[in-house]
């Protein structure tokens, strides 16, 4: 009987989770959809992270690093689970990969770590996401920070920037939550192409700002050390001049309905359960809430699954910040080793 | 009108909490006595030092920082206000330190501080300010005296460009340039001192004093924007005044006294006098005292006076009351500073010394209630005058002698 | 006939309308004749109240970031009576930086409207102080000496011409009449009419019969703060604000200078 556990993604949570079980002497398979380890900061290469600016790699090179050297850890890419049966202590996992078939693994435990996707902006008309040139999600943002150029389309310096909170956040139209973080990741893009383009002038077109805890320190040294500008409101359109982008909106503290000429448009789009998290929630028979998201059994514990052997990690929960991620992931690997623990005694037992 | 309800000394479970929201401009506050004192040693700036000489008593302030208050040889720094249309004022502060043997030093040498232009029309800069701080302050230093500043607009000033002399190397020295044209040079004092900080480490002298039964007389007490919230960390605060949570001045005067004292709902309004409001904008700066101050205070307190610790304030609360009557308005309060309600009921006069008549809000109830014979004491007076007129001197109130001067 | 238009051409007309900051301002409820003069100003004059503001001794000192909590404006007592909210002048401060014309639509009228309390000061969570920064635009304004500036400041002149010649700023002759002060009540003209005697009789040396000042003020000290407004720059000031009352403080000035080389020598 096999004593591993089964982890469903390849993100900072998967990954502390792999890595912990691991370390704890207990097998591992990862499965991962995408041809790489990493989840999201690795797929959109993630520059830095708020709320300090630490370079990505800091956090996720010896996270990746300690699943993908590790002997007790199988690693298969390109995979995605097809279907879990059988019962909590004994379940069997069939693993599909792209091009190779399936396999089965038997398992004690399953772990879904299965991250998010990025809102599509293009599913939201006003801003011109897909067809205006340079309007960006913060995502593809953070690739162009990587490679250290920042430049419009046509290849010239942009001279003013906004960055648009709350796309696909917040909105019944599209997503009715808040995704917790890209207020601060906005903020710290500001700064890093305050950093980067030296005389850029850049607005945070907000309707709150949500930087959590010790994140709070961004947005004041984004005012305070780099100038960055705050607009309260909401933007209904950006129209595309062919030259530039015309953005309309009301600052409904300051200065009243206004429309200028810029650059860049930056979309803070949100984050919502990817795929991955849906055919989690079907081949482990999940409740998903109405937004989409794993429910867990009691909303304030969110590993607990509510299904015995089956545990929770990361932002297939809820948004969060991937320090939130490293220590769900963390926590469900406590919580799968426990129950693998508990489930060897009563087999030797029994 | 409502029987008033007794006088409430801060209920707590109704009324605001802090003083002050922010401490965080004390740590800016406190660095700069740092570095003040810094320079005073390296010789950079003189500072007058609150000498044994002064017999200072030590008072805690916002952030619990010991200052020492001077407690005598006080060098006058006079208010134009006061001096200008409420003379009572100051004579009363003049007579308590007369009677409590308090050398003190009222010079002629003495310019305005200049900040109520400067708030009020913005026709100044804090060049001139910082000079004109230093240009007083040396004079006193010259004469060995404290110096006490009478008006709060002054005082909150003087706490401004202290700061900005002792921070700004560069305006420290256009400063002293300046000062040299006029034979002078850079003098800050160790601590900025508000008289009503004065009243308040005296007054168990001033009860001592007391001759009239003032415990059935109910204070409410507004005190002033620029004494503690401009700069706020260095006003007097007292764990047995008010919990120590808002400036224990005034209150603890009228509470030694025997006076009771009533907390209301706006107490951490402005007054309204606004500078320039007062004159060029009176609606707004009448209409902010009388709704915003006066009638709430009456009808949550149905205090007999009002004590307030400054020239615009007294100004402003007592003068807003006239047009509001005029309209229908029924409710009024006679307004006073802390030094001529101590002064009051030590017995001194009402008029030739307090100068109660120069108020506007009726005051002859308060007196009566004090029970001060105020048709008595205005015969007295008028004939004073009339003294005054044939040719007699009046009645200086002189310091006691400074020894050792 | 009508007239067609493309999309794009009616967006380019409308860029068309923006200012040289590349804004298009609607302007807040109430404040909107101030966004259209602000559009109509001399930009160079614009500019240089807000390099005057950057550069003003205190202006670190009052100025940090502003995270629109509203605290100031919950105990500022002019935006009781008016539009006056410390909040925006913090706002558009900080926008001036990218967008003079926002600082600019507040010199004309929105900063007179200040108390100058300070109450802003007292409770800002990231220590700005928005009166202090009214104060300094003021300062500009007068030093450019604006139209707005000059009429606000015209009925105050009397005062401005008292300090700068007697050291003091309120003086018993201002009460021998009842007209300034009549909305003080009708006993003011009781005291109008026993002034003189009222004064000679208070008992403080320094105060007894001085009517010009509001103490006896040496001529000394008069001469020494004539120099100093002199040397601060005060009697420009003076001059851009109240011309009239500036040329008669300059001339006092220059006497005050002479008797101070005089006792000097």
């Amino acid at each position: 009987m096999s004593e591993s556990v089964i982890v469903m993604g390849g993100g900072p949570a998967g990954l502390r989770a792999a890595a912990d079980l691991a370390a704890l002497g207990i097998p591992v398979v990862l499965v991962e959809r995408r041809g790489e380890l990493g989840g999201a900061p690795i797929r959109w290469k993630y520059k830095t992270l708020a709320p300090e600016l630490r370079p990505t790699e800091e956090v996720m090179d010896p996270l990746i690093a300690a699943v993908a050297k590790h002997p007790l850890v199988e690693v298969h890419l390109d995979a995605h689970v097809e279907r879990v049966s059988g019962r909590a202590g004994d379940f069997r996992v069939a693993v599909s990969r792209s091009g190779a078939g399936t396999r089965e693994f038997g398992a004690r435990a399953v772990i879904a770590a299965t991250g998010f996707e990025h809102f599509d902006a293009s599913r939201d008309p006003r801003y011109e996401y897909g067809r205006a040139a340079n309007v960006i999600g913060i995502h593809e943002l953070e690739g162009m920070l990587n490679t250290g150029r920042v430049v419009c389309k046509d290849g010239r310096k942009p001279e003013r920037i906004a960055f648009v909170f709350c796309v696909g956040s917040r909105d019944r139209a599209t997503n009715p939550w808040c995704c917790t973080v890209c207020c601060g990741v906005s903020i710290k893009q500001g700064i890093e192409l305050k950093q980067l383009l030296g005389d850029v002038e850049i607005y945070n077109i907000y309707i709150d700002v949500r930087t959590f805890g010790l994140w709070e320190q961004l947005y004041w040294e984004s005012m305070e050390k780099y100038g960055i500008n705050f607009i309260r409101g909401r933007v209904s359109q950006i129209f595309d001049t062919g030259k530039q982008l015309l953005v309309k909106g009301e600052d409904t503290l300051v200065r009243g309905p206004f429309e200028v000429l810029l650059d860049m448009v930056v979309l803070a789009v949100g984050i919502t359960p990817g795929e991955g998290t849906a055919q989690a929630a079907k081949v482990l028979g999940l409740t998903c809430n109405t937004f989409g998201f794993l429910q867990p059994r009691h909303p304030n514990v969110h590993y607990d699954s509510g299904k015995d052997g089956v545990f929770l990690a990361g932002a297939c929960v809820a948004p969060m910040s991937i320090e939130e991620a490293i220590l769900a992931g963390s926590a469900a690997a406590m919580q799968a080793a426990k129950f693998v623990r508990a489930a060897a005694l009563q087999a030797k037992a029994g | 009108m409502n029987e008033p309800r007794t006088a409430g000394l801060f209920d707590r479970a109704k009324f605001a909490t802090a003083a002050s929201l922010t401490t965080g401009t004390t740590e800016e506050y406190l660095r700069m006595l740092e570095r003040m004192k810094e320079l005073g040693r390296s010789g950079e700036l003189c500072v007058h030092p609150v000498k044994e000489r002064y017999a200072p008593i030590a008072v805690r302030t916002l952030s619990r920082r010991e200052k020492r208050i001077p407690t005598q040889d006080l060098w006058q720094h006079k208010s134009c206000g006061q001096c200008g249309h409420i003379p009572g004022y100051v004579t009363a502060l003049y007579w308590i330190m007369a009677e409590l043997g308090v050398p003190f030093v009222d010079d002629t040498n003495q310019t305005s501080c200049t900040s109520w232009n400067y708030y009020g029309s913005g026709t100044s800069n804090p060049v001139a300010l910082s000079a004109v701080f230093a240009r007083n302050m040396h004079v006193a230093w010259e004469k060995d005296a404290y110096p006490l500043i009478h008006c709060g607009t002054s005082y909150g000033d003087y706490k401004e460009v202290r700061y900005l002399l002792v921070m700004n190397d560069d305006l420290r020295g256009r400063v002293r340039a300046i000062l040299k044209k006029i034979g002078r040079d850079l003098v800050v004092p160790e601590e900025l001192v508000h008289y009503s900080e004065w009243l308040h480490v005296v007054r168990g002298r001033l009860a001592g004093r007391r001759k009239f039964d003032v415990s059935k007389i109910k204070v409410a007490v507004h005190p002033a924007c620029h004494c503690y919230k401009l700069m706020s960390e260095d006003f007097t605060y007292d764990d047995a005044i008010l919990d120590g949570r808002r400036p224990a001045p005034i209150t603890s005067v009228a509470l030694a006294l025997g006076a009771q004292v009533a907390d209301y709902s706006n107490w951490y309004d402005c007054c309204g006098f606004g500078f320039r409001h007062i004159l060029t904008e009176r609606e707004m700066s009448r209409s902010f005292a009388y709704f915003r101050k006066i009638q709430p205070i009456v009808r949550e307190t149905g205090a007999d006076v009002l004590l307030t610790h400054d020239t615009g304030c007294v100004t402003t609360l007592d003068k807003s009351q006239v047009v509001p009557l005029a309209h229908g308005h029924r409710e009024t309060v006679p307004v006073l500073s802390d030094a001529q309600f101590a002064a009051l009921a030590m017995g001194a006069h009402p008029f030739i010394v307090c100068q109660v008549h120069w108020h506007v809000a009726e005051w002859r109830p308060l007196l009566e209630k004090m029970g001060i014979d105020a048709a008595q004491a205005w015969e007295e007076y008028r004939e004073y005058v009339e003294n005054v007129k044939r040719g007699m001197k009046p009645a200086f109130i002189r310091s006691p002698a400074r020894v050792n001067a | 006939m009508l007239a067609f238009t493309t999309r794009a051409e009616k967006a380019r007309r409308r860029a068309g309308l923006l200012n040289e900051d590349g804004w298009l301002y609607g302007g807040l409820p109430g404040l909107q004749w101030e966004a259209r003069n602000a559009r109509k100003a001399d930009r160079r004059v614009m500019l240089a109240i807000r390099d005057d503001m950057e550069r003003h001794e205190a202006f670190d000192h009052y100025y940090h970031s502003c995270i629109n909590c509203g605290n100031c404006t919950a105990v500022c007592p002019a935006f009781r009576f008016t539009d006056f909210g410390p909040r925006i002048v913090v706002q558009k401060v900080m926008a001036s930086r990218h967008e003079p014309e926002l600082l600019f639509q507040m010199v004309d009228q929105y900063i007179w409207a200040c108390f100058q309390c300070y109450s802003c000061w007292d409770v800002c969570p990231a220590q700005n102080n928005p009166g202090g920064l009214v104060a300094i635009i003021k300062e500009a304004a007068v030093r450019h000496g604006l139209e707005s500036a000059r009429k606000t400041l015209e009925p105050y002149s009397r005062i401005l011409y008292r300090l700068a010649t007697t050291g003091t700023q309120i003086t018993p002759d201002m009460h021998s009449s009842v007209a300034l002060f009549k909305d003080w009540g009708p006993h003011k003209a009781e005291l109008a009419e026993h002034l003189k005697e009222y004064r000679d009789a208070v008992p403080v040396e320094s105060l007894a019969g001085v009517m010009d000042k509001s103490w006896a003020v040496d001529e000394r000290t008069v001469d020494e703060l004539l120099v100093i407004e002199k040397e601060a720059g005060v009697i420009d000031m003076l001059k851009s604000s109240t011309p009239g009352v500036g040329d008669t403080v300059e001339e006092a000035a220059a006497e005050a200078v002479a008797r101070m080389e005089e006792r000097h020598e």
